[in-house]
């Protein structure tokens, strides 16, 4: 299987082809914590709240939620830049071997989780519709209950012709772009 | 309206720390501690978990606002008086905390289960 069958084969799912593991997960990772003048005071393990798991194929599992960045700002004017916002990890696995990682936005006050665009600009947030599709899975999995369209929408992010995963680090030509990795892990064997 | 993130940490000398993840700590406060000695154990946990709290909160009333869970909560005489007091009062505490309207949990429609909106 290829990268992108593998990300085809889970955006072509709906919520109801998986099975949704809370804590426990046995994901643990250790998480270097820090003291406030930045240096490393000790290590605590962190879990992600869910795991998925494709009923048809108990190879493709996805680790979600655990949080990124926990104080995400998103540029003015943007719509929900005046409100918290945090990334949160979605961690693909094929055979227990992490594959592919998608970062996603939660914004509003944590009411909705979103694609994170690799760049946010003053118009609108082209976002490939694949990443919009799996953003979409993921929400409707374990998100709040709101809509995603609707937040889909007010947030300026559109659906776009653009690949996913992006094949390299696109430069950053918007003077609010912000530094966003593409995430990527690889592809499965 | 922004807030620092959670989650919330308190020092024994009132210092009110923010340990959100993906940067380093973040000093929010520091309190002062009036009033009975006994109390200030309790009023550190209360204070460190607000963040946390509120976000919860915020969650489970979108929950109790989904339309079939709103509705098997009013077709349910034996549950539906308390169940709107609790509610209610969660929704005022909401309004308060975020300082944003907060819609009626029986009111939000099918189709736009979004909790709040600007005031």
């Amino acid at each position: 299987m290829t990268i992108d069958e593998y990300l085809k084969t889970i955006i072509s799912t709906t919520p109801k082809d998986w099975t949704v593991v809370t804590r426990p997960t046995l994901r643990h990772a250790f998480a270097v914590q820090v003291n406030d003048s930045g240096e490393e005071e000790r290590i605590d393990f962190e879990e992600p709240p869910a795991i998925l798991a494709l009923k048809k194929n108990l190879s493709i599992t996805i680790a979600v939620g655990t949080v990124e960045q926990a104080k995400y700002k998103i540029p003015v004017p943007t719509p929900f830049s005046q409100h918290n916002a945090r990334t949160l990890l979605a961690d693909c696995f094929y055979d227990n071997v992490i594959v592919h990682r998608e970062r996603l936005v939660s914004v509003d006050r944590q009411h909705c989780i979103l694609p994170l665009p690799t760049h946010w600009t003053k118009e609108k947030q082209p976002i490939a519709l694949g990443k919009v599709a799996f953003a979409q899975l993921i929400h409707e999995l374990v998100g709040p209950f709101s809509d995603f369209g609707e937040y889909f929408e007010q947030s300026g992010m559109v659906p776009s012709e653009l690949p996913w995963p992006a094949p390299t680090k696109p430069a950053q030509t918007q003077d609010m772009a912000l530094p966003v990795d593409s995430g990527d892990a690889g592809s499965p064997a | 309206m922004k807030y620092t993130p959670g989650p919330w940490r308190m020092k024994n000398n009132g210092e009110l720390w923010s340990h959100a993840r993906g940067g380093t700590p973040q000093l929010v406060a520091s309190v002062s501690w009036m009033g009975d000695q006994e109390d200030r154990a309790g009023n550190m946990r209360v204070v460190e978990a607000s963040v946390e709290l509120t976000e919860a909160l915020d969650e489970l009333y979108l929950l109790a606002a989904l339309p079939q869970v709103a509705q098997a909560i009013q077709s349910d005489p034996a549950i539906e008086p308390k169940a709107r007091l609790i509610l209610d009062n969660a929704r005022e505490i909401l309004q308060k905390c975020t300082g944003r309207r907060t819609p009626d949990w029986r009111k939000i429609p099918a189709h736009a289960n979004r909790l709040t909106h600007n005031a």
